[in-house]
C-alpha cells in the first residue's frame, strides 16, 4: 500500500508569556492508505497535539520548530489559504470529542450540512448521509437544532458531516468518550465501516484501550511528546513491550483473572516535557536502570513492533534486534 | 396557542406588578425625604400657612390613602398636575419623552454603530497583542470617564471654537430643523461616548468567548473560509451579550441622562424629574419614575423576545 501520510521528526511547542513549551518531541509515523491508527497515551502525552497539527490547527500558539508532514506526497506544513482550506475540506476530517459543542448551537442540522455542501442536491445528500450513520429519521433530524438531539444522535450526524465529502483521513479524538457506554461500539462500527467503505484512512485517539485494540491495524503509544511503541494491533493486545504500554494495559479492568489485582500505574507523566537526555518514563518505571536516563532511547523495530526502550532484552528476555 | 397566551399573560402580569411595586417604593421614599413641599412653598411661613398648603394638596391624608388616590388616577390614564405650575403632567410629558427618546435612540444606534465593529474587530485580531491591547485600554478608559467630564470638555471645545454646533440650548425640531440636529449633536454624542467603550468591551468579550469555542475549531477544520465563519457562526453567537447590552444601556438613558441633559438645557425627563425632586414636587416625580418603569419594562420584554429568536436553546416548550 502506499504511505499516504507521512510525519518525519516533527517537534511542536507552544508559546506561553517568556518560554516555548515542547509538546512532541522528533515524532516521527505513516499512515497507509486505508489504514486504522489507534492512539493512545495518559492526558498531556501530545496526542491531541498531533491530532491537530495534521490539520494544521495547532492555533497561534503552537510552532512548529522541526519536521516535516507529507500527505499524498504534498508538503502540508507550506499550505496556507485556499490550497489549506481545499485540504482540510476535502482530504482530511475531524470528528471531535463532544458534539454538542462541535454543532453549533445557533443552526439547525440541515443548515450545519448546506454549509458543507454547496450544491443543489445538499438535501438528497445529507439525507443519504444520515441514513449511512443510521439515522433514518431525517424529517426530525434535519430541523433539529443540536440540543434538540440526544449525545448519540448529535455524534452521528457529526460523523455524517465528517464523511460526507468522503476524505482520505479521518481524524477521531476521542470519539465516543462523550457517548453512554451502551452506543459507543455501535458508533464505533459506523465509523469504520464507513471508512471502509470509502477508503479512508483512520487516526483515532482514545483512552478507551477496548475500542483502540478492536478497530485498530495498528497501534501508537504516546508518552511524554514521543511515541514509545508502535506496534500492530493484534500483537499489541497480546503483549505490548515498552513498560509504560505494559503499564497502560495491566491498569485495564477484565484483563487480569478471577482473583488477580486490577494494577494501577503511580505518578502521572511530567507536566513540562524535558528534553534533557535519557527515557521520560523512567522516574516512574519499574525496570529502570542508571543508563536509562543517560540518552534519548530511539524506537527500535522489535518483531512487528516498534519499541523506545534500552532494556527491551532483559525485560522480555530477547534481543531487541 | 394556549401556551403562548398563558406565556404572554404571565409576562403582562409580571409586569403589572414591577411597575406596581416601583411606584409604591418611589413613593415611600419621595415622602420619607427631609424637607417637604410645605418647606419648600412657604420655608419661614407661619404653621397656619404651611397646613393650609398641606391640607390644600391632600398631603395631610395617610400615606396609604395618597397612594391608592393616586393609582387609581393614574388607572384612569390621569397624571396629576405639577402642585407648583399646576400644569398637567401630561402636557409636559408630551413635550419631553420624546426628547428623552431621541436622544437616548440616537446615542445607542451611534454607540452601537461604532463600538460594535470596533469590537469585533478587536476581538478578531485579539491574538495580535498590539491592536488587542489598544482596543482593550481605548475601551476600558472611555467607559471609565464620567459622562460630565466628556460633556465638559465638549462645553469648553464648542464654546469656544463654536464649529457651528449649537451649545447649551435646545431647538425644538418643529420651530428649525437644522438647528435641531446642530443643538442635538453634541448630547448625543456625549451620551454615545460611554456607549461606545461599552460596546466594544462587550463585543470584543464575547468574540473572544466564542472564538474559543469547539464548533470555531470544527469550522476551520472543515475548510470553512474565515469570512464565513465570522459572518455565519461569531456573529450570531455574539448576538445575544450585545442585546443584553443595547436593551442595558437604552434603560439606562431613558432613565438617566440627567447630568448631561442639565449641562445641555435638553427639556428631557431627567431634569424633569431632578427639578420636581428639588422641588417636593411629588406628583411629578412618581409621573416622572412610572414612565421610566414602563420603559424598562417594554425594553426588557423586547429583550426576551430577541433572546429567543437568536438563541434556540431559549426558546420555551
Amino acid at each position: 500500500m502506499r504511505d499516504l501520510l507521512n510525519v518525519e521528526s516533527l517537534t511542536i511547542s507552544y508559546r506561553t508569556r517568556d518560554h516555548l513549551v515542547t509538546a512532541l518531541l522528533e515524532v516521527s509515523l505513516t499512515l497507509a492508505q486505508g489504514e486504522i491508527l489507534g492512539i493512545i497515551g495518559e492526558s498531556g502525552c501530545g496526542k491531541s497535539t498531533f491530532s491537530s497539527v495534521i490539520g494544521k490547527l495547532l492555533g497561534p500558539a503552537g510552532v512548529v520548530e522541526n519536521g516535516h508532514i507529507t500527505f499524498g506526497g504534498k508538503d502540508v506544513l507550506s499550505f496556507s489559504g485556499q490550497e489549506l482550506r481545499s485540504y482540510r475540506a476535502n482530504d482530511i476530517a475531524y470528528v471531535f470529542q463532544d458534539p454538542m459543542n462541535t454543532l453549533d448551537p445557533t443552526k439547525t442540522i440541515g443548515a450545519q450540512f448546506r454549509r458543507l455542501i454547496s450544491a443543489s442536491a445538499w438535501r438528497q445528500k445529507a439525507i443519504e448521509a444520515l441514513a449511512h450513520v443510521g439515522l433514518t429519521d431525517w424529517r426530525r433530524v434535519l430541523p433539529s437544532y443540536p440540543h434538540q438531539l440526544s449525545g448519540g444522535m448529535a455524534q452521528r450526524a457529526v460523523i455524517a458531516m465528517a464523511l460526507i465529502r468522503k476524505p482520505r483521513l479521518l481524524i477521531a479524538d476521542e470519539p465516543t468518550a462523550a457517548l453512554d457506554a451502551s452506543i459507543r461500539c455501535s458508533v464505533m462500527d459506523l465509523l469504520t465501516a464507513w471508512c471502509a467503505e470509502i477508503g479512508s484512512a483512520m487516526i483515532i485517539i482514545s483512552h478507551d484501550i477496548p475500542v483502540i485494540s478492536n478497530y485498530c491495524d495498528r497501534i501508537g503509544v504516546m508518552y511524554a511528546g514521543r511515541f514509545v511503541e508502535i506496534a500492530p494491533a493484534e500483537d499489541f493486545i497480546v503483549g505490548p513491550r515498552h513498560p509504560y504500554a505494559m503499564a497502560l494495559l495491566a491498569s485495564e479492568p477484565g484483563q487480569e483473572g478471577e482473583d488477580a489485582v486490577l494494577q494501577s500505574l503511580e505518578g502521572s507523566p511530567p507536566p513540562s516535557i524535558s528534553r534533557a537526555p535519557g527515557c521520560a518514563f523512567a522516574d516512574r518505571c519499574i525496570y529502570r536502570t542508571a543508563p536509562c536516563s543517560a540518552g534519548f532511547p530511539p524506537l527500535v523495530a522489535c518483531g512487528s513492533s516498534k519499541v523506545a526502550c534500552i532494556r527491551l532484552g532483559d525485560i522480555h528476555g530477547e534481543a531487541a534486534s | 396557542m394556549s401556551q403562548i397566551l398563558k406565556f404572554i399573560a404571565f409576562r403582562v402580569g409580571s409586569a403589572l406588578l414591577t411597575l406596581i411595586g416601583v411606584s409604591m417604593f418611589i413613593f415611600v421614599a419621595i415622602h420619607m425625604l427631609p424637607g417637604s413641599f410645605e418647606d419648600v412653598l412657604a420655608p419661614r411661613g407661619p404653621e397656619e400657612l404651611r397646613q393650609q398648603i398641606a391640607d390644600k394638596f391632600g398631603l395631610n391624608q395617610p400615606l396609604p390613602v395618597q397612594y391608592v388616590k393616586w393609582l387609581s388616577a393614574v388607572a384612569t390614564g390621569d397624571l396629576g398636575i405639577s402642585l407648583i405650575t399646576q400644569d398637567p403632567i401630561a402636557d409636559s410629558f408630551a413635550t419631553r419623552v420624546p426628547v428623552t427618546i431621541e436622544l437616548a435612540v440616537l446615542a445607542t444606534i451611534t454607540s452601537a454603530l461604532i463600538g460594535i465593529p470596533l469590537g469585533l474587530w478587536s476581538g478578531l485580531a485579539h491574538r495580535r497583542t498590539a491592536v488587542s491591547g489598544i482596543a482593550r485600554v481605548a475601551g476600558s478608559f472611555i467607559m471609565s470617564v464620567p459622562d460630565f467630564v466628556i460633556a465638559s470638555v465638549f462645553l469648553y471645545v464648542f464654546s469656544r471654537y463654536s464649529l457651528g454646533l449649537t451649545v447649551g440650548q435646545w431647538v425644538p425640531w418643529h420651530e428649525d430643523a437644522i438647528g435641531h440636529i446642530k443643538s442635538v449633536i453634541l448630547p448625543a454624542a456625549t451620551l454615545s461616548a460611554v456607549g461606545i467603550g461599552l460596546f466594544i468591551t462587550t463585543t470584543r468579550n464575547a468574540v473572544i468567548g466564542v472564538l474559543s469555542k469547539d464548533y470555531i475549531m470544527a469550522a476551520q477544520a472543515r475548510g470553512e473560509e474565515p469570512r464565513d465563519i465570522v459572518r455565519g457562526h461569531v456573529l450570531r453567537n455574539i448576538s445575544n451579550p450585545l442585546v443584553t447590552t443595547l436593551s442595558i444601556y437604552l434603560a439606562y438613558l431613558i432613565g438617566g441622562a440627567i447630568i448631561v441633559e442639565y449641562v445641555y438645557s435638553v427639556p428631557g425627563m431627567g431634569r424633569f424629574l431632578v427639578q420636581g425632586l428639588l422641588n417636593r414636587d411629588y406628583p411629578i416625580v412618581q409621573a416622572t419614575v412610572l414612565v421610566i418603569a414602563c420603559a424598562v419594562v417594554l425594553i426588557n420584554m423586547a429583550a426576551d423576545v430577541a433572546y429567543g429568536l437568536i438563541d434556540p436553546r431559549l426558546r420555551k416548550g
